[in-house]
């Protein structure tokens, strides 16, 4: 019999938990899904406006590599982007929701800015560099030790109170512009030490951001190694585990969460500084441009594995700088890139179901 | 968090100022694995995946294995099939022999009566008793364990 017994019927599929996690399986899956997304994006893209899909994916590639200045633009954007997730990672493989990455960033920028502006003239560059480094470190540190504070001596909910941080730090950054404001009056600062170039990451080796690459490569393996093979890094991982286990183990728990978000907040902050120094050498409310929350999604999707990031936040970068493209070559409103990024990562974050769980769909009884 | 996760949770502070030291308590993760049969795929394999009788004899081992002075276990057995349980057991005999003081707590009273050297009783936060397992029976524990003693209620 093929349909088994009278009223008892086997459900049409059944999800189990996978005990093995082959690698292959996870890369296959993970190209299907990007594929799906882009054959899926095809089919809106052509209901919604009517163009030519083909045309649209190569206007997304040509406005993010098309030229070499596009090249080192999307690769800029992808560093900053890079060195925010890799911060984050530290306070989120302990557990401690950092969602104030925004604020962090635009603090430490603050910072480099008003060195930059107050000093710039004054002091040579290398005092300069340092003093701009040192302040964006420190001014990101502070604000990610307050939050930690807070959890490690009230256990205060760290997501509500870093988030809320990021808009208290966007205010700090207005009350700023209304000091720096350059022309008066329009409430922007303009290019800051436009002349001088006072402050500005300098080229390196003839690249104009070769000082980016050398200070967010460094700071990533850092980070990878700090994580994985130092004492402290195994701490991290064992609070991240489990609280108890790590009291069990001797950890001071509060000590390794302050020391944690210190070292998450101030290398938020020090993007703050490559954003200021080394990309737009200007401050406004929206210079972190919601890289504080990307990163979040960076962080997650690489499993906070720093390799991964790389290749992620290249992808997210790649598709946000070739959407600008495709919104200005088509007309197209701005938000056509958010959707495309959207359903990318809808497909990218569903796959991961499919990685983690299989289906298996009811099948025919054998004959007996 | 795998085996030499775990057997570093002691020890992790020992060695160099900022690296964590991974060779020994992979050494003494492989060790472990031979002398108490442990069944895994290897000492990386996360811990969690473990049957409860191994993971009781990974946790078991590594605190065997700093040579403590003082046991303390509390339901070692819970949840574990026979064999493991017995495992347990002459593990905490060796120790025994060896001279360590093994404070094991405990419900099931054979086993309690056969393995220790003495029982303290508890019942509603008070020491109602301490016999020596040898000579107790279960029924003289048994009443400790209930707010009354030989003689009848109260």
């Amino acid at each position: 019999m093929a349909k088994g017994n009278h009223g008892v019927r086997e459900p049409l599929f059944h999800i189990s938990k996978r005990q093995e996690s082959s690698l292959w399986l996870a890369i296959v899956v993970r190209l299907v899904a990007i594929l799906l997304a882009l054959i899926v994006c095809g089919v809106v893209i052509v209901a919604l406006t009517g163009l030519n899909p083909v045309q649209v994916y190569a206007a997304i590639i040509d406005g993010a590599v098309g030229s070499s200045r596009r090249l080192w633009v999307t690769i800029r954007d992808t560093l900053a982007l890079l060195l925010v997730a890799v911060a984050i990672t530290p306070a989120f493989k302990m557990r401690f929701w950092n969602i104030g990455g925004e604020g962090q960033v635009l603090i430490g920028a603050t910072a480099t800015a008003a060195v930059m502006i107050n000093l710039g003239e004054k002091l040579p560059a290398p005092a300069l560099f340092a003093l701009m480094i040192g302040a964006s470190l420190l001014a990101g540190m502070i604000w990610g030790v307050i939050p930690a504070l807070f959890k490690a001596g009230w256990n205060t909910n760290e997501t509500l109170f870093t988030l809320m941080m990021n808009y208290v730090a966007m205010q700090i950054v207005s009350f700023c512009i209304v000091f720096w404001e350059n022309p008066v009056g329009s409430n922007s600062v303009g290019i800051i030490n436009s002349s001088s170039k006072a402050g500005w990451l300098p080229p390196l080796f003839g690249l104009t951001y070769g000082w980016n690459l050398v200070i967010v490569v460094a700071v990533t393996a850092f980070i990878y190694v700090y994580l994985r093979y130092s004492k402290q890094g195994y701490e991290i991982a064992y609070v991240g585990q489990s609280v108890n286990t790590a009291r069990y183990a001797g950890i001071n728990v509060k000590h390794v969460i302050v020391r944690t978000m210190a070292i998450s907040g101030a290398l938020c902050g020090l993007a703050g500084f490559i954003l200021v120094s080394g990309a737009g050498h200007t401050i406004s409310t929206t210079l972190a441009g919601g890289r504080g929350f990307t990163a979040i999604v960076v962080a997650w999707l690489s499993k906070l594995n720093t390799f991964t990031m790389m290749i992620v936040s290249f992808l997210l970068t790649f598709m946000a700088k070739g959407a600008i493209q495709i919104a200005s070559q088509f007309s197209l409103n701005e938000n056509a890139s958010e959707i495309i990024t959207g359903i990318l990562l809808f497909f990218v974050l569903g796959c991961e179901f499919f990685i983690n769980y299989r289906v298996e769909f009811r099948h025919r009884r054998r004959e007996g | 968090m795998d085996m030499v996760d775990n057997m570093m949770i002691r020890s992790y502070r020992k060695g160099g100022f900022f690296w964590a030291d991974r060779r020994t308590p992979r050494t003494l993760a492989e060790s472990i694995i031979g002398t108490l049969e442990i069944v895994t795929p290897g000492v990386s394999t996360p811990v969690g995946k473990l049957s409860g009788g191994n993971v009781q004899k990974v946790l078991l081992g590594r605190e065997i294995a700093s040579a403590p002075n003082v046991l303390m276990v509390a339901y070692p057995v819970r949840g574990l099939d026979i064999n493991s349980a017995y495992t347990i057991y002459s593990l905490l005999n060796v120790q025994k022999i060896r001279g360590v003081a093994v404070l094991c707590v405990g419900e099931d009273l054979d086993v309690l009566l056969a393995l220790c050297d003495r029982i303290m009783v508890l019942c509603g936060g008070r020491v109602t008793g301490i016999v020596d397992a040898s000579t107790a029976t279960k029924e003289q524990i048994g009443l400790m364990m209930t707010h009354t003693e030989k003689g009848g209620a109260r």
